[in-house]
């Protein structure tokens, strides 16, 4: 596939060109454009009262696979949030990626949602890290800018702000401050990084951005729960 | 200290490079990354020479926009180190000089100074608030580097004579600025105009605005997002 | 009028210069400053009969994610300057309308010189779905007309059938036909979260924004607790 990134740093937007039958894994909500032919294969996984969670924000990684059929096409894709594209074509071995920051893939690159340190980096947010391992092409993006850091030694970072890092880095993740971190926008969590290895950082934290919305946000009036109440909140989503 | 701002102007990032033992003082939650030999002391005190809250806590959430006001000081250790620091909310980050004279800060763009800089939280920033909303003012004063951010662009205006700003696009001005908070036409277009309080400003003095308001788009966002506890 | 644009591609901030007594039609809630003496009245944001003008603004505010009024600000003796910024953040786009109508996403119109005729056009029950709906405006007249997108805008020269998600549509010639419709089959609309996409064909040029409010929106839903 080639891939084109146009509107960077700021909105950047990702235009894929694929090969007759050629697919790409796309991160769910993120396509913007494509030919009229591409065809799109949803994997529902649990079944669909799942699906349904997930739309209501049960579940924050849903991906579709797009195949060209029968003739070249294109896709442009877009993530939600404000901020910037990286494509790395990765060369095998192992590379990790904060859920949120992942975009898209080519079918070569394994994704692995459970390993073992996926959770730890983050309090509450439904955010966790990825491993992509594999050789093929991934994209991912920021909200933000994308900041790269060659570390070589030691480096801390909030773990709000980190979008991914390669496999020569070893991480440690301890909280910051005491009592009052309780009180900061964020989760007051950081990561500490050692070996040497690259880390691409975004300079704006999801976190801090949901904190800030809460004020703005309607107050609850009533609760509608169960399958009928899954089924209500749906159809309000969709009108 | 040296700062040096990347990633202009849309998410802009302070890159703060400090020497043995020198400080900066930051906004709590506005730190990205910094260099191990950095420690960080969060201040009890609201701002230098305020009390610990006081007045701050009694103020609607929604002058700060869920934002916390609380300071941290980050020193470097042993050596020299980096600390480097974002805002919330997309946009810019400028770092200011200052030479003695007085700057007023609109209270969410204050991100970080040098401690020589003193931040008074209590300068008379009640009489331009309306029942919670319109301006909420830190005055500056000092020497050093006072770090400030906005959301959307900053955009530098010269002042000299009347102008109307929408209150939600002030970030800062020089303290030489005499400046009026009003509700823009008739009670009927405040409500209607989508307008709200603007300020009047006169005077000759530098005035700097961000190019886009957060309420705006708090309110746009906000409103289509699942309903929360009260 | 003179206008400049500012701080382009992401924060752009459109400034425009009055002549006495100049009109221009502004989104309620986009002036960032203005001379002293500029004039600002505030009307209801549709075009047609009173009853008819009031439905139409209500639904474009439910519907539309537009707000419900324009203002129109008037120069004073002196003539007048004002600086206009939509609440989101990305590009402006100029067009100098010369007589072809234009097709603009409801919540992208930001500013238009008052000779422009703006008129709401029904997508159809279908096009209220995706979170979005294809909501839209029906521009045209002669003068100058200012669109605002989330993110960036990129031109796309139509040439045969496209497909769009609907959140991403800024404006398009009406050269050109358009369908709204599911993303593959009803599993794929319910599953996929693409939800309802549009089709365009025929010959003309397409204004799309590189951001889209609604995706926002899920992206930030996993991490909204409570």
């Amino acid at each position: 596939m080639q891939i084109n990134i146009t509107s960077a740093p700021d909105y950047a937007m990702a235009e894929v060109s694929l090969t007759a039958d050629e697919k790409v894994v796309v991160e769910a909500g993120s396509m913007v454009a494509m030919s009229p032919h591409m065809q799109i294969e949803t994997k529902a996984r649990g079944g669909v009262l799942s699906s349904a969670k997930r739309m209501l924000g049960g579940e924050s990684f849903f991906i579709n696979t797009y195949t060209s059929a029968g003739n070249p096409g294109l896709i442009y894709i877009a993530p939600g949030p404000p901020g910037d594209l990286r494509h790395l074509q990765l060369p095998g071995g192992d590379f990790y990626i904060q859920s949120g920051s992942y975009v898209a893939s080519s079918s070569g690159v394994q994704l692995d949602t459970k390993w073992g340190g996926a959770k730890t980096f983050f309090g509450g947010e439904g955010l966790f890290i990825l491993k992509a391992s594999g050789q093929g092409d991934l994209i991912f993006g920021s909200f933000g800018a994308i900041h790269e850091v060659d570390v070589d030694g030691n480096y801390s970072v909030d773990t709000g702000h980190i979008v991914a890092f390669d496999a020569g880095l070893t991480f440690n993740i301890r909280k910051v401050g005491g009592l009052k971190s309780l009180f900061l926008s964020g989760e007051g969590l950081i990561c500490d990084f050692s070996g040497k290895g690259k880390l691409y950082i975004q300079t704006r934290k999801p976190g801090s951005f949901v904190h800030w919305l809460t004020p703005f946000r309607p107050v609850k009036q009533e609760s509608a729960g169960g399958p009928l109440g899954i089924i209500y909140n749906i159809i309000r989503r969709f009108i | 200290m040296q700062v040096n701002i990347e990633y202009r102007p849309s998410f802009a990032l302070a890159i703060v490079k400090l020497a043995a033992e020198e400080a900066v003082v930051a906004e709590a939650g506005a730190m990205v990354s910094m260099s191990s030999n950095v420690q960080i002391k969060t201040s009890s005190r609201a701002a230098d020479g305020g009390k610990r809250g006081g007045i701050l806590k009694s103020l609607k959430r929604s002058v700060f926009g869920g934002e916390s006001f609380f300071m941290n000081t980050y020193t470097a250790q042993g050596g020299e180190g980096e600390v480097t620091l974002a805002p919330t909310l997309p946009g810019d980050v400028l770092s200011i000089p200052m030479t003695g004279s007085g700057l007023l800060i609109q209270g969410t763009s204050y991100m970080a100074s040098s401690p020589g800089i003193s931040i008074d939280t209590k300068w008379g920033g009640f009489k331009t608030l309306f029942g919670g909303e319109g301006l909420f003012m830190l005055k500056a004063t000092g020497t050093g580097e006072i770090v400030v951010n906005s959301f959307g662009a900053i955009h530098e205006l010269q002042m000299d004579g009347p102008y109307i700003v929408d209150t939600g696009h002030i970030v800062a001005f020089d303290e030489t600025l005499s400046f009026e908070v009003k509700r823009v036409g008739s009670w009927k277009s405040t409500f209607f105009s989508g307008e709200g309080l603007v300020t009047e400003f006169n005077g000759k003095g530098r005035l700097w605005i961000q190019s886009r308001n957060p309420k705006e788009f708090g309110k746009d966002i906000g409103s289509r997002l699942p309903p929360r506890r009260a | 009028m003179e206008f400049g644009i500012k701080y382009q591609p992401s924060y752009s901030l459109l400034g425009v210069k009055l002549t006495a007594g100049e009109e221009i039609l502004v989104e309620a809630g986009s002036m960032v400053c203005m001379s002293a003496d500029m004039k600002i009245s505030t009307k209801l944001s549709a075009t047609g009969g009173f009853i008819k003008a009031v439905i139409s603004a209500i639904l474009r505010k439910f519907l539309g994610g537009e707000t419900m009024f324009i203002n129109v600000f008037t120069a004073g003796d002196k003539g007048g300057n004002i600086l206009i910024a939509p609440a989101l953040s990305g590009d402006i786009l100029h067009f100098p309308m010369k007589g072809k109508g234009l097709m603009i996403q409801a919540s992208s119109f930001l500013a238009a010189d008052p000779k422009i005729k703006v008129k709401l056009k029904f997508g159809g029950l279908k096009s209220l779905f995706g979170g979005e709906g294809l909501f839209l405006l029906r521009a045209e007249g002669e003068g100058d007309l200012f669109v605002n997108a989330y993110g960036g805008i990129k031109e796309i020269d139509i040439d045969s059938n496209f497909v769009v998600d609907t959140g991403h549509i800024v404006a398009f010639e009406e050269s050109l036909s358009f369908k709204v419709k599911k993303v593959g089959g009803w599993k794929s609309t319910f599953l996929s979260g693409e939800g309802l996409v549009t089709e365009f064909s025929g010959k003309g040029k397409l204004y799309i924004q590189t951001r889209n409010v609604g995706a926002l929106v899920s992206w930030l839903r996993p991490m909204l607790g409570a």
